[in-house]
This record gives structure tokens, C-alpha cells and sequence, in this order.
């Protein structure tokens, strides 16, 4: 069963509402898309944080390094380093 | 939008990469917006991930986090635009991903570049000379 909200409205609200109705508005959705959107706004960010640190915690349990890995021997913001091991790469390939 | 460069997607799929920390510092920030990474970025990415299980991580982080091609429909006017970026920054000796980032930036300016490579901080900008907006602070 749906939950119902009960809002009180001071008398300039209340007579917002009678017109909106008045109008041919209907409430209910202006209220859940008002409800959705704060809901996101306050909380949004902090669930997809969670769910990215979650994310990237399974990808790490299922898929460890294996023994023996052998660490970069460079930084990799560092652009000629890199390309000195691309070169190696290479060379070691062509041999 | 965020656009990645090599750096954050290497930390994040080699947990001993030294900015492995600061890159998961940044993931939960960024992940509500949507992610985009283009073909000499994942070139790179490969490169440094040599072993298959970094690899599968890469495949991982691409899949779980829904991170989109950015990919163009001109994209030899793209390769053309990169072209007359790296010579404009040739004393500087760019990449090829660095100058597709910038163009791609230039192109599509809701854009924020996730980098960790502080040249596009100070030495990089966009086709026009305008700054590239950044996801973080490096």
C-alpha cells in the first residue's frame, strides 16, 4: 500500500494549491518529483560514492595480483620514462 | 562529463601505482557524472597494464562504471585538429592522447578532464587558448 503525506500549508500556500487545482494541475507528481530531486541532491552523491568504493573493492578481491608481479619501473606522468619503455618493449619484441 | 586521461585509469586498476590513493579518493566525487574515455587514452592504459589482470581490471572499471566511448563521427578531422595541436606544442613534446584530450575538450566544452599529468595545468589548453576545465585538483 502507497504511503500518503500529509503537508500543512499556511493560508498563501493553501491558496497556491487551490489555484494550481483550480488550474488543472495535479499535485501528487509536482510533490514526488520534488521528493525525488532533493532526495538526490542530499543523498544522491553519497550513495554513488559508496557504490564506487564498493565497486572497486570487488574488482580488486576478484582479480589479485598475482605473485611475483613486478612493480613499473617508471611514473607514468612521466611522458619520456614512458617512452623509453615503450622503446624497450619494442626492441625486446623485435629480438 | 568527465573525460579520462591515462593516469587515474592506470591508479585505479594497479592498486601499487603511487597515485592508486588519490585516485580512489577522487572515484566516488566523479562517479554521479558521466564518464568517457577515447582510443589513445585506453592505448596507454594498455601499455602500462601489461599483465592480463590489470587488464581485466581495465575491462572492469570500463563495464561497472558505464564509462562511454568518446569517439566522433569526423575523426580523421579529428586526427587533423590533433595534428596542428602537437605542432603548435612541439617545444613541449606532447602526446598523442594529450592532444586528443585538448581537442576533444575544445569540441565539447561540458568536458572536464580527469588527469593527473599537471602539464594540463600549466603547459596545455585548448585548440582556441582557452583553459581545460579539470575534474580535480592536481
Amino acid at each position: 500500500m502507497a504511503a500518503l503525506l500529509n503537508v500543512r500549508l499556511d493560508p498563501e500556500d493553501a491558496r497556491r494549491v487551490a489555484a494550481l487545482k483550480r488550474a488543472g494541475v495535479k499535485l501528487a507528481p509536482i510533490v514526488r518529483d520534488a521528493i525525488r530531486a532533493e532526495h538526490e541532491r542530499r543523498l544522491g552523491g553519497k550513495l554513488a560514492g559508496r557504490k564506487a568504493r564498493a565497486i572497486m573493492e570487488a574488482i580488486y578481491a576478484e582479480t589479485p595480483d598475482p605473485p611475483g608481479l613486478r612493480q613499473r619501473s617508471y611514473d607514468v606522468r612521466d611522458a619520456r620514462s614512458a617512452r623509453r619503455a615503450i622503446r624497450r618493449k619494442i626492441r625486446a619484441t623485435r629480438a | 562529463m568527465i573525460l579520462l586521461d591515462t593516469t587515474p585509469l592506470v591508479a585505479l586498476c594497479d592498486p601499487r601505482d603511487t597515485l592508486n590513493r588519490s585516485a580512489l579518493r577522487d572515484l566516488p566525487k566523479l562517479a554521479r557524472q558521466r564518464f568517457f574515455v577515447c582510443a589513445p587514452v585506453l592505448t596507454e592504459a594498455c601499455f602500462h597494464l601489461a599483465h592480463p589482470v590489470q587488464r581485466e581490471r581495465l575491462r572492469r572499471v570500463l563495464a561497472s562504471f558505464s564509462i562511454a566511448s568518446a569517439a566522433v563521427d569526423d575523426e580523421v578531422r579529428l586526427w587533423l585538429d590533433v595534428f596542428d595541436w602537437l605542432e603548435k606544442y612541439r617545444e613541449h613534446d606532447p602526446d598523442w592522447a594529450d592532444g586528443t584530450l585538448a581537442v576533444l575538450s575544445g569540441r565539447e566544452r561540458r568536458f572536464r578532464v580527469w588527469t593527473y599529468d599537471r602539464e594540463f595545468v600549466t603547459t596545455w589548453r585548448r585548440p582556441d587558448g582557452s583553459r581545460i576545465p579539470l575534474a580535480t585538483r592536481i
